[in-house]
């Protein structure tokens, strides 16, 4: 029996189909991996970089943010955590917050409208989703 | 196998691979919409998971809580809540509905808890000023003078007229203790109207959930350890829920660093209406878990004002709540239905099984 030229149409359209499902099934399930220290200034990301890794031990970075109605934060990113360090905001509460280390938790400075946080899975996956203080 | 039936045969292929296609269009789509705020003189971070219209209602949601700062804000020249501060004592104040309505359910709160619970706290809020950096113990006479003015049944309210009125020159609303679970609830509202099936609020430390995680299992939220510089420690316990809301009231939030380190006594932001000084009930934190965010608001506060012992009974007393209460000696004392729903994090605390028989 031959295949009508109809159903060859078909078919390739199948083919095609299934691959492009493939191709956005694949890039959904890429977001697992890196874990990132992000720096949010009033609402957009303006530093992104990788939490150190145990390869990276004792590398130490320290960023300086200047805040957007003026004045600074220094956050420090080691393999022991994150953690802002100095700051010229009217209560410091910032510097006063515990480090951070894993995937889900912030450290806000609210009079600078400055947000640092760590985002991706790491190796302990979701140890909580957020914290209530 | 005859032509018609091929065609069938093509055809239903055809669609089944349509429908499997849409599908997975449909929940590829399900994706994560975030948004940070500096609203209501906090941070508030939106995580909302679905589809397009996820993230357009998270756009409303972020909106209205804009405008619920505009009208609640105790810092914004305009707001209601600055406009009926400067008319204390001279005149009643047209406010917007949602103003009414939380201030309406705040002067509710200070009847059932017999003005543990006041509103009208600004005086003392304002002299103390803990945020501010040159924040210092005022004298008692300083006190005394303001207490005079914390009076939540001074507060006259005309619902035809939408106005409110303070009866004294002095007289000051601050509604931080609730403004920011009304806006919980304002948020929640609009994405569940929208659809939306899986969202993890967080307002100023205020953890509102929908649902559960996007793949169906139950949030876990921390709760921030009170002592977390002392002990190293990030969260005391943490607790698994779904679509509900977990507030906590606490003394390390905001309180004065330099006065603690010198006399080992923490003059914190949760003042007591009755004694005009910050509350010393004895607890580091108190959480409340419930359906609304506004009632959680509200009665965290008044639980780290009583105390565990009155605070539990009063809670209770109000509705269908949990609640767990941190003593300064690291004992976390819990309600009866979060008998196996705390889970332990930190050995430095003591979760007290709660006594039978008593919620």
């Amino acid at each position: 029996m031959k295949p009508r030229i109809g159903d060859v149409f078909v078919y390739i359209f199948i083919i095609l189909l299934v691959g492009l499902s493939f191709i956005g099934l694949k890039s959904m399930g890429n977001h697992e991996g890196k874990v990132l220290v992000q720096v949010e200034s009033d609402g957009s990301i303006i530093e992104s970089v990788e939490m150190s890794g145990p390869e990276a031990e004792g590398s130490v970075r320290e960023l300086r943010i200047d805040a957007v109605d003026g004045g600074y934060n220094i956050v420090r990113i080691s393999a022991d955590g994150v953690e802002i360090i100095d700051a010229d905001c009217p209560d410091r509460l910032c510097v006063y917050s515990p480090s951070i280390k894993n995937p889900g938790q912030s450290i806000v400075c609210i009079p600078h409208k400055l947000i640092v946080r760590i985002t991706g899975r790491g190796p302990d996956k979701g140890i909580v989703d957020d914290t209530a203080s | 196998m005859n032509i018609s039936l091929r065609r069938i045969l093509s055809l239903n292929l055809l669609l089944i691979t349509l429908l499997t296609f849409l599908v997975g269009c449909a929940t590829g789509n399900t994706r994560e919409h975030n948004r940070d705020l500096f609203a209501l003189d906090t941070v508030i971070t939106l995580r909302v998971f679905g589809g397009r219209s996820a993230g357009k209602a998270l756009d409303k949601a972020a909106e209205r809580i804009r405008e619920i700062e505009d009208h609640m804000s105790a810092t914004l020249e305009d707001s209601d809540v600055s406009r009926i501060n400067r008319a204390a004592g001279k005149e009643p104040v047209k406010v917007h509905e949602d103003t009414l309505f939380v201030i309406k359910r705040a002067l509710n709160y200070g009847e059932l808890t017999g003005g543990v619970f006041d509103i009208t706290i600004g005086p003392i809020v304002n002299l103390w000023d803990i945020k501010s950096e040159k924040a210092s113990i005022p004298d008692e006479d300083q006190i005394e003078d303001k207490l005079a003015l914390v009076d939540y049944r001074k507060v006259r309210i005309d619902e035809e007229n939408m106005t409110v009125f303070l009866e004294e020159e002095g007289m000051a609303v601050d509604l931080g203790a609730i403004a920011k679970g009304y806006a919980a609830d304002e948020a929640t509202r609009i994405l569940r109207e929208a659809g939306v099936k899986s969202a993890l609020l967080n307002l100023g430390g205020n953890v509102i959930t929908i649902g559960g995680k996007p793949d169906g299992s139950p949030w876990r939220v921390g709760l921030q350890d009170p002592r977390s510089q002392e002990t190293g420690q990030n969260h005391f316990a943490i607790v698994e829920v779904k679509g509900a809301t977990v507030v906590s009231s606490g003394d390390y939030e905001r309180y004065m660093v330099d006065i603690y380190e010198r006399t080992g006594e923490r003059y914190h932001h949760i003042f007591d209406p009755r004694t005009g000084y910050p509350a010393q009930s004895g607890l580091m934190v108190s959480t409340i878990i419930s359906a609304s965010s506004m009632d959680a608001d509200a009665l965290s506060t008044i639980l780290f004002i009583m105390g565990h012992e009155d605070g539990f009974k009063a809670i209770e007393e109000l509705g269908n709540f949990e609640a767990i209460a941190v003593s300064l000696d690291k004992d976390v004392y819990i309600t009866e239905g979060l008998k196996d729903g705390l889970i332990p994090s930190n050995d430095l605390y003591n979760i007290i099984e709660p006594e039978a028989g008593r919620k």
